[in-house]
């Protein structure tokens, strides 16, 4: 197992110096000057000139890019055009708020989809079969920035039961150590916080938690019908084995890996879908980082941003092919 | 029939398929199946639909849609305005309707963009195989490890935005999947005897790939364009939304709902009607592209 670690990680290095080539290159495709197009029309000639200094604009490429890749490694991410801030230490700052959210909503999507997933094959051609799986198909086909919206309208205008924006109240108190605001509620104990926290969690993690709930519940679906057909499940039916122990440790064992594998392919959604919906709901994250360094042109932000997260989602599909190998000792990987 | 033995004589069984002769065709066995599934019939409709209103817009709408009419902002739904009227007292009904061209256009050229790159990508590393299959699945890989609307929004953001840079973003990011679907099909059809045969008379590899490799990875390819249309448009929508995408005054679905937001409170209907038409539009290229899978494939149906 160490060994198929160890060998994986060392495949991670072509694809990382392959991403971090691509989100350098995005740079080199701003059409015209770079400079001109960050500073604006108004700029001077010396001030297009210092900055195209400052970035090193004038080098060869392959100099800029071997510039570049050297500050990565030293986790430095540069500074923001409009702010003037480090990269590295705003991304910091942000991730939290992102990680919380998507997990929130990774989980929901788990729990929710995989139970639906499951009950739908047990009763399949029932009523709760033709209702989940319509709702998956409706899913699958919600823009997530338009979900996002109703639901503010419903449960934050008309209903005014949930928070529309943000994290936290603004006369809620919340000692914050780790910065994952539900985490910390717990650890300090703040229930009053707590429960402040997971309203604001709510509506935003429902909005982003949509697709990948469906994607899971149809998988969940389609892989244990597949495994109820088989003659294991036939033999402990036979031999009297009680109905859930027959379902939950038996079949959705087996029918568990193929729903791996989506569920790590749907963190790359989470983590582009929290893009459109930090933006929706305020949430103070790295997709809202994003969205407000491209309307401000703030380039260096943009790939910063794009690189971390290309990281953590290449990072995510390696836990993913290690649990993998974990949940199934047949497969090899040679 | 049932009165006849078990065993028939040889030349029974011989006539049987000449008495059903369209059976033998892939393409007619999945047109049947395809009618004969309620869902991808409804998905047929609605795309049906969306063509004919896109084509007769200038009929069907029933105001102009860019027409600016400040005395009637934020006009409730009525007789007059069906879905009401936005922040420039626009009709919405109207707006929807011309933007069904946008959708369209949209789903079509960017899908057209994956579909091509895609195709040649995945067909050159699937024919040729060693290294120039390492080389291009590795560049695959690494398109694949972003999350696709995150590249496109960083695609746009550098290349400014606009209805045609997210078009080409969205179509960029959907190269992969045509990539990896067609070398996988390439993969298995060039261990075939015929292209065996096709090699054996001298045939030259790129007649071989066109001619002969190519036209067997037809119907995976149909049915990743139909669902990556649905994409597409949601993404393109997703694009417009953050204002990357469709530039006013232009009647985008989803720059409509990103107009919308500032009067969330009061006037809801302005995000309300063109997310229903983005869901259905994508609703309809999903139901017809699952239709469509099963039908090519019935082993993969459930």
């Amino acid at each position: 197992m160490l060994k198929y670690i160890i060998r994986r990680l060392a495949m991670l290095i072509p694809v990382l110096l392959g991403v971090s080539i691509l989100a350098f290159s995005l740079m080199q495709l701003i059409p015209g000057d770079p400079a001109r197009s960050m500073l604006g029309e108004k700029a001077t000639e010396s001030q297009l000139m210092q900055l195209r200094e400052e970035m090193g604009l004038n080098d060869p490429y392959i100099v800029q890019y071997g510039r570049f890749l050297g500050s990565v490694l030293q986790g430095d991410l540069g500074e923001s055009i409009k702010s003037k801030e480090d990269i590295s230490v705003e991304l910091l700052n942000r991730l939290p708020a992102t990680i919380e959210l998507t997990m929130f909503a990774m989980i929901l999507a788990i729990v929710v989809g995989i139970l639906a997933g499951v009950i739908a094959a047990v009763k399949q051609y029932s009523w709760f079969d033709n209702l989940s799986m319509t709702g998956a198909l409706f899913g699958v086909s919600l823009p997530i920035f338009w979900l996002g919206l109703m639901m503010i309208w419903l449960f934050s205008v008309k209903l005014g039961i949930l928070p529309a924006s943000g994290r936290l109240s603004n006369d809620v108190e919340l000692n914050t150590i780790t910065n994952f605001y539900l985490l910390d509620s717990i650890l300090t104990g703040n229930w009053v916080a707590f429960k402040d926290v997971f309203t604001h969690l709510l509506m935003p993690g429902v909005a982003l938690g949509t697709i990948p709930m469906a994607i899971i519940a149809r998988m969940t679906r389609s892989s244990m019908l597949e495994v109820m057909k088989q003659d294991y499940i036939r033999t402990a039916n036979a031999k009297g084995l009680a109905r859930h122990l027959i379902v939950f440790r038996h079949a959705l064992k087996n029918a568990f890996l193929p729903v791996l594998t989506v569920i790590g392919l749907q963190f790359g959604l989470l983590l582009g879908g929290a893009v459109l919906t930090e933006t929706i709901f305020s949430w103070p994250g790295v997709g809202r980082y994003v969205y407000l360094a491209v309307l401000g042109r703030d380039y260096p932000v943009v790939q910063g941003a794009i690189l971390i997260i290309a990281i953590i989602f290449v990072l995510v599909n390696l836990i993913t092919d290690i649990l993998y190998k974990y949940f199934d000792p047949r497969i090899s990987y040679n | 029939m049932s009165a006849e033995p078990h065993i028939s004589p040889p030349q029974l069984e011989v006539s049987k398929p000449k008495a059903h002769p369209k059976s033998s065709s892939l393409w007619l066995d999945a047109l049947s199946r395809l009618v004969k599934s309620k869902t991808s019939f409804i998905g047929l409709c609605l795309i049906l639909l969306l063509i004919l209103t896109a084509i007769f817009a200038p009929v069907i709408a029933t105001y102009d849609p860019t027409e600016v009419q400040l005395l009637d902002r934020y006009q409730a739904p009525s007789s007059e305005h069906w879905l009401g009227t936005d922040e420039l007292g626009r009709d919405i009904f109207s707006r929807i309707v011309y933007g069904s061209r946008i959708s369209i256009q949209v789903g079509v050229i960017a899908v057209g963009i994956s579909a091509i790159v895609g195709i040649l990508l995945g067909g050159i590393a699937g024919y040729f195989g060693r290294w120039v299959d390492q080389i291009i699945m590795r560049i695959i890989d690494i398109l694949m490890a972003f999350p696709s609307i995150l590249l496109a929004i960083a695609l746009v953001a550098v290349l400014g935005p606009s209805l045609t840079n997210a078009m080409i973003a969205v179509g960029i990011v959907g190269v992969p999947q045509f990539a990896r679907i067609v070398r996988s099909t390439v993969l298995s059809v060039k261990e075939t005897e015929y292209i065996e045969a096709a090699r054996a008379i001298g045939a030259k590899s790129n007649r071989i790939l066109f001619q002969h490799v190519l036209p067997n990875c037809t119907a995976p390819i149909i049915v990743q364009a139909t669902l990556g249309i649905g994409t597409a448009i949601l993404d393109a929508a997703g694009l417009s939304f953050l204002g990357l995408g469709a530039q006013p005054p232009a009647p985008e679905w989803g720059a409509m709902l990103s107009d919308g937001r500032a009067a969330l409170q009061t006037s809801p209907w302005v995000i309300t009607f063109p997310g229903i038409a983005i869901f259905l539009v994508v609703l309809a290229f999903n139901l017809f592209g699952d239709g469509l899978r099963d039908a090519l494939d019935p082993r993969l149906k459930q």
